[in-house]
């Protein structure tokens, strides 16, 4: 997982990037949420991060990755209220 | 009483997103996003309640409430919506959570509007009328997508 944010904060010149990701099973799942992807598209975003893995890891990327959800930090806060449940919220955990 | 499977939480993800039409052909564009957003979580716990075997047979609870991301993120964690499968589908898991929110049911079509507003979805050129039905288009199509439920 170190490996991934690495290549990810190098590759995308992140900007005070934080990693929640979590392996499960095979794959790396997780969020990157980080100010470098404001203004960026949906679409963008996930080329960016594949074409990044991709670059740098090749065809390992599809078998070592699940899923990544890009947010700027606005969007990983967006909901104003905090949640109804008393338990926490089960995000994965920051690595 | 008879427990809900797939097929009762696939059924209201239809319903639900009937109702999100209809709201949105009156111009409710904050209840529009949010009532379509109810027929993917929908869609999400029947994908769920299909592929996780201790879910199904109520051996493990759901401890996601009605949060879209947490229930993206346990699907995610099934390793159902990997890369080779549908980028398409992917890049649309991302528009969701990134613009929907839970506690949208609590609030005002002009603070979904103001918080939209200040993520550049709702603009000079993209008035909350259009980014309200482009992102009922997204729901709609993940709520409808038959490729989870395989």
């Amino acid at each position: 997982m170190t490996k991934l944010q690495e290549v990810l904060t190098r590759r995308l010149r992140l900007k005070q990037p934080q990693f929640f990701l979590r392996k499960d099973g095979p794959y790396i799942n997780g969020s990157i949420v980080s100010e470098s992807f404001k203004g960026r598209g949906d679409l963008n975003r996930q080329l960016a991060l594949w074409g990044a893995l991709e670059a740098e890891l090749g065809e390992k990327a599809a078998k070592m990755v699940g899923m990544l959800i890009a947010y700027t930090p606005a969007e990983w806060d967006l909901d104003p209220l905090p949640p109804s449940r008393q338990k926490p919220r089960a995000r994965v955990a920051k690595v | 009483m008879r427990a809900i499977g797939e097929n009762d939480y696939r059924r209201g993800a239809a319903e639900r997103l009937a109702e999100s039409r209809l709201i949105l052909r009156a111009g409710r564009y904050g209840g529009c996003a949010y009532l379509a957003g109810r027929a993917v979580e929908a869609m999400f716990r029947a994908v769920i309640w299909k592929n996780d075997p201790e879910i199904r047979l109520g051996r493990k609870p759901l401890e996601t409430g009605h949060d879209l991301r947490q229930l993206l993120n346990v699907i995610r964690n099934l390793g159902l919506l990997r890369r080779p499968i549908d980028v398409m589908l992917q890049v649309k898991a991302q528009r969701i959570a990134r613009l929907w929110f839970n506690n949208m049911r609590f609030l005002s079509s002009r603070f979904v509007e103001s918080r939209w507003r200040d993520l550049g979805e709702v603009h000079k050129r993209h008035t909350m009328k259009q980014a309200a039905e482009d992102f009922s288009r997204v729901l709609e199509v993940v709520a409808q997508c038959e490729e989870l439920c395989q």
